[in-house]
């Protein structure tokens, strides 16, 4: 920073902003020498901005004037063209550029001329398209100009002998297949006359022939779906030309056999390929939506198929879902999926020891755990309450820690049809409500006063507040297995704590609390404690609120019941 | 302090972007004598009023005196004589427009005996003024006229004592000088005394012209010629001879060669000391069984030799020599088709191929024989098929085959092995069909462009 604007700065300084009266200026406060100067370079601005164009303009103008006053008619035209651009409202910019662009074109019109005379007739051609383009281009911006009528003519003229010509090269280069010299010289002619002779044919000719040879080669190498591709572009520009609608169908043909060839050797993915890209380039051919559906979902059929004799019912399920989603009902897919389903069912009855005294806590838990359990939407699991399934194993497993004895555990296979038994094991909680503690204090409440004079007087009157805390706790340990009731296998298990607190700590006073000071003993006499102003206020306006210990219980189980619903969901009996 | 700093910066941006005063028209024209206000308007006199904008940069003198100038010639009217050879011959119409225009453009050159009436200037452009009197104009005009009429008359005579002598090139080069002596003065009524008679001369020396131009006859050595499809005529070169209607041999006569089967290619020829030209019939490849070919005297050649003037270029476009046609009748190439077909090792029961390749070769615009004698070239396909795998009561059965092509003396000019076809079906015997159409379609549209890229050049 220099020394000027450093010096500058220095007197920057905060400042609370008023809305009523903000400002660029006002949200920081400058200095007075310093306000005006940027408000002059604000207006310095504004003037440059307002007055940049019209100075373009100026400038543009001023050179047009130069140019047009050396003959340099084309120049001096695209400078009023500029200068209009910048400033089109102003009608002696369109009379100036009107007046040069009329000029230049007559400089065009003699080159027409001349050229025409000396029998260049390609110059002639160029240059008069090169003026119709002008005046077009000045049209779009209202001003208009005249061709001289026997340009037109010389145009007229010189066109024919000129297209005539380049016509004979463009046949001669194509039948030499020279196509792409032979595609540049008819775009050329058709460029400049579109319905010159049979430039239309001859165009395409040069343009789709070598590609439709091209289709051809790579046809023969039995790339079919390339073949296609490049016949099917020629189609879309010209459907007509040749037998390419043919060749195109021959092209698709010959790789859906290749598709239907791949599966018939069950080569699933490689026929999947090849009857996809067939599916894509046209979906009504012959079967191939059939014969795709069948290459793409035949492998996943046979793997459900499997999985299912191996017992493995979830993941057949799966397997067998994901067929039906894409083909319907192929083969017997749908049934296979329901039996698949039946099969994989996973019943599981749910039971919950608590601390002494705890059991109803222990039976709130466990009735949001089931009800979280339910609401995973797992298509597998069956949930059961324990006790409400068989009171005397549930006691059991309570009374045991959760250990069941081999022929309880067939009991509920046999029975129930239970899979898996869920014993959950609150080991330790802790549910505590803290009481309200209010200690009275001693304060001020000061008044200040003003007199005419001026003078300002202060009186404090002392005065009683009080001061109120509080603080609620729940703490748990927790503790849960999955029980395999085939094998007793603990398939399974997880250990967690939850803790949960909240405090409240405020003032409460009923005067002006706005002017109430905290007081100080100091040898028996109260004294204002102006450095603890500010904490007191923060206190009197502190939150009064505080968590139950009963909410914060129930966020607790949540949290413990949404971890083990979970982790039930995303087990995989399979795995 | 700092106003000092604003005040010279804003007046600086405001006299910048100030439009200067610009000085009123009435200011710049006081003074002006009449004719740079209004053009001059005495009949007498052909005028022309001229002025260039004052600049260092170019000489604004000489401008404005060639835009003076270039006015005059463009009051000078231009009139066709309806006794002209423009009303006598029936010539392109617009031909007599562009006469008109080109005389606008060359009478500036020829202007002479003007004189100056007077200049003027003001602090921007300078003006000039030029006259000349329509009698001077018409004499200096009618002297022009003579002096053309008798040069070109010398040419013309030139002319004909060739033609007699039966050398029609130079003849031909003589009548062109001829015409470009009169070439500006075609819209007259011109009148020369020949043989003994007075006559419109530019009719009478085009008319020789044509005589001239008619009387070249290109003579082919054959009534019509005979070519083979894709191959190349057994004589491809072939001896013309220019002669005239007395039959001698014509030298140095260009001509001009197209061909129908070819369409854009043009053989610029000039017939030799012997009034030969020999020319190269090419490859045929047309489908059509007629074409020809076409020899024209290059007439267009021997007038942009002779003269370099557009005008009279464009004026003997108009004189067209005789077109000469060699009818060329094409007989195509001769296959024979021999196929040894089997499915699943048994012989077809109808062809497979042959009616296929038959269609194919006659659509590409060649025959196919019956019998194997007189044929260009032997075809030969032999293929079996092979069972191949089966499927949800589908089958599918492999196609090999071999594919050569023999020319008349039994070489062996073109071969293909083919071994990636199969075909489906409900049975292993239907697939092997199957594959056949697929051996068709790889026949059509792989095999035969590359056998007659092989054999044809194509």
């Amino acid at each position: 920073m220099g020394k000027l604007a450093a010096a500058r700065m220095k007197g920057f300084k905060k400042s609370i902003i008023q809305p009523e009266n903000f400002s660029i200026f006002t949200a920081i406060e400058f200095p007075k020498n310093m306000k005006h100067y940027l408000y002059k370079t604000l207006v310095f601005l504004v003037l440059i901005i307002v007055f940049l164009p019209a100075c373009q303009v100026k400038k543009t103008m001023k050179k047009a004037t130069e140019f047009e006053a050396a003959g340099m008619f084309k120049d001096a035209a695209d400078m009023y063209f500029q200068a209009l651009q910048l400033n089109p409202k102003k009608a002696e910019i369109k009379i100036d550029l009107k007046r040069c662009g009329q000029l230049y074109l007559e400089e065009l019109s003699e080159e027409i001329s001349q050229s025409y005379h000396q029998g260049d007739y390609k110059t002639t051609v160029y240059d008069y398209v090169a003026a119709t383009a002008y005046v077009d281009k000045l049209a779009r911006v209202g001003v208009n100009l005249k061709i001289d009528p026997s340009s037109t003519r010389y145009f007229e003229e010189a066109k024919e002998n000129f297209l005539a010509e380049r016509y004979e090269v463009g046949q001669k280069t194509l039948m030499e297949q020279n196509y792409t010299d032979a595609k540049e010289i008819f775009e050329e002619i058709y460029r400049i006359d579109p319905d010159f002779r049979d430039t239309k044919n001859y165009l395409n000719q040069a343009k789709f022939e070598p590609v439709y040879q091209d289709a051809s080669r790579l046809y023969g190498e039995g790339k079919y779906m390339e073949a296609y591709q490049k016949w099917h572009f020629i189609f879309i520009e010209d459907p007509n030309f040749k037998n390419v609608k043919d060749q195109m169908q021959q092209a698709l043909n010959e790789r859906y056999k290749q598709g239907s060839l791949f599966l018939m050797n069950e080569n699933f993915t490689e026929a999947a390929t090849a009857l996809g890209e067939v599916y894509r380039a046209d979906p009504g051919f012959e079967d191939v939506k059939v014969l795709f559906a069948e290459a793409r979902n035949e492998p996943v059929y046979r793997q459900g198929n499997s999985l299912l004799t191996d017992g493995k019912c979830r993941t057949a399920y799966f397997a067998f879902n994901d067929v039906v989603n894409d083909a319907g009902n192929y083969k017997d897919a749908v049934k296979l999926r329901e039996t698949s389903l039946k099969c994989a069912q996973y019943p599981v009855a749910v039971g919950t020891l608590a601390p002494k005294g705890k059991s109803a806590t222990a039976g709130e838990f466990q009735s949001m755990l089931i009800n979280r359990m339910i609401k995973q939407n797992n298509l597998f699991l069956k949930v059961y309450d324990l006790a409400a399934l068989d009171n005397s194993i549930s006691q059991s497993l309570l009374n045991n820690a959760g250990n069941l004895n081999r022929s309880q555990l067939q009991q509920l296979a046999s029975k129930h049809g239970l899979k898996a038994v869920l014993f959950c094991n609150l080991s330790e909680f802790t549910q505590n409500e803290g009481k309200q503690k209010k200690v009275e204090k001693t304060g001020f409440e000061r008044t200040t006063t003003k007199t005419s004079t001026g003078q300002v007087s202060v009186s404090d009157r002392q005065v009683k507040y009080e001061e109120v805390s509080q603080e609620n706790l729940v703490s748990m340990t927790m503790n849960y297995k999955l029980i395999s009731t085939q094998t007793g296998e603990i398939l399974l298990t997880d250990y967690f704590t939850e803790q949960l607190s909240d405090e409240t700590k405020y003032a409460s006073y009923n005067g002006n609390s706005t002017i109430l000071y905290p007081a100080v003993n100091s040898n028996g006499i109260f004294m204002v404690d102006d450095r603890n102003f500010q904490s007191l206020q923060s206190l009197l306006k502190a939150p009064k609120n505080i968590k139950s210990a009963a909410s914060m219980t129930n966020t607790v189980f949540e949290t413990a019941s949404q971890k083990i619903a979970g982790n039930i969901n995303n087990f995989n009996p399979e795995k | 302090m700092k106003r000092i700093f604003y005040l010279p910066l804003l007046v600086l941006v405001l006299l910048s972007c100030s439009t200067s005063k610009k000085t009123s028209y009435d200011d710049l024209m006081a003074g002006a004598p009449e004719w740079v206000k209004q053009s001059p308007n005495n009949p007498s006199f052909y005028h022309g009023v001229g002025s260039a904008v004052k600049t260092a940069q170019m000489d604004f003198r000489e401008k404005a005196k060639q835009s003076a100038l270039s006015d005059m010639a463009g009051n000078i009217s231009v009139n066709i004589s309806s006794s002209s050879v423009f009303s006598q011959y029936e010539f392109d119409n617009k031909l007599s427009e562009y006469f008109k225009d080109n005389i606008k453009l060359s009478t500036q050159s020829y202007l002479e005996g003007y004189e100056v009436v007077g200049s003027w200037e003001n602090a921007e452009r300078y003006w000039v003024y030029y006259r000349i009197s329509k009698s001077e104009y018409e004499r200096i005009k009618n002297e022009r006229i003579q002096s053309a009429l008798e040069k070109s008359l010398g040419d013309f005579n030139e002319a004909g004592t060739f033609n007699r002598a039966g050398n029609t090139s130079e003849a031909i080069k003589f009548y062109i000088k001829a015409t470009e002596k009169i070439k500006d003065f075609l819209g007259e009524d011109l009148k020369a005394n020949i043989d003994g008679v007075e006559q419109p001369y530019a009719t009478r020396l085009f008319a020789d012209l044509t005589s001239c131009l008619q009387n070249i006859r290109i003579v082919y050595p054959v009534e019509s010629l005979i070519m083979k499809s894709g191959q190349k005529a057994a004589g491809e070169i072939l001896n013309l001879s220019i002669r005239n209607e007395s039959g001698k041999s014509l030298s140095a006569i260009p001509a001009v060669v197209s061909y129908s089967y070819f369409p854009g290619k043009k053989d610029e020829l000039i017939s030799d000391a012997s009034g030969n030209i020999r020319l190269a019939t090419g490859q045929i490849k047309s489908k059509r069984k007629d074409e020809y070919i076409s020899s024209v005297v290059n007439f267009e050649k021997m007038v942009k030799e002779n003269t370099s003037d557009i005008f009279v270029r464009k004026l003997l476009a108009n004189f067209k020599a005789p077109e000469y046609i060699l009818p060329v009748f094409i007989s195509p190439t001769i296959f024979y088709i021999e196929a040894d077909e089997k499915n699943l090792n048994a012989p077809v029961a109808a062809p497979q191929t042959q009616p296929s390749l038959v269609t194919a070769l006659t659509t590409d615009g060649f025959s196919v024989a019956n019998v194997s004698s007189k044929t260009d070239y032997l075809v030969s396909v032999i293929a079996n098929t092979s069972q191949g795998s089966q499927r949800n009561a589908k089958f599918s059965s492999v196609l090999t085959a071999s594919f050569s092509v023999k020319d008349s003396s039994g070489q062996i000019v073109f071969s293909q092995q083919i071994t990636d076809i199969s075909g489906l079906g409900n049975t292993y015997d239907e697939a092997g069909l199957d594959a056949y159409k697929a051996l068709n379609s790889k026949l059509r549209i792989s095999v035969l462009p590359a056998m007659y890229k092989q054999l044809f050049n194509d």
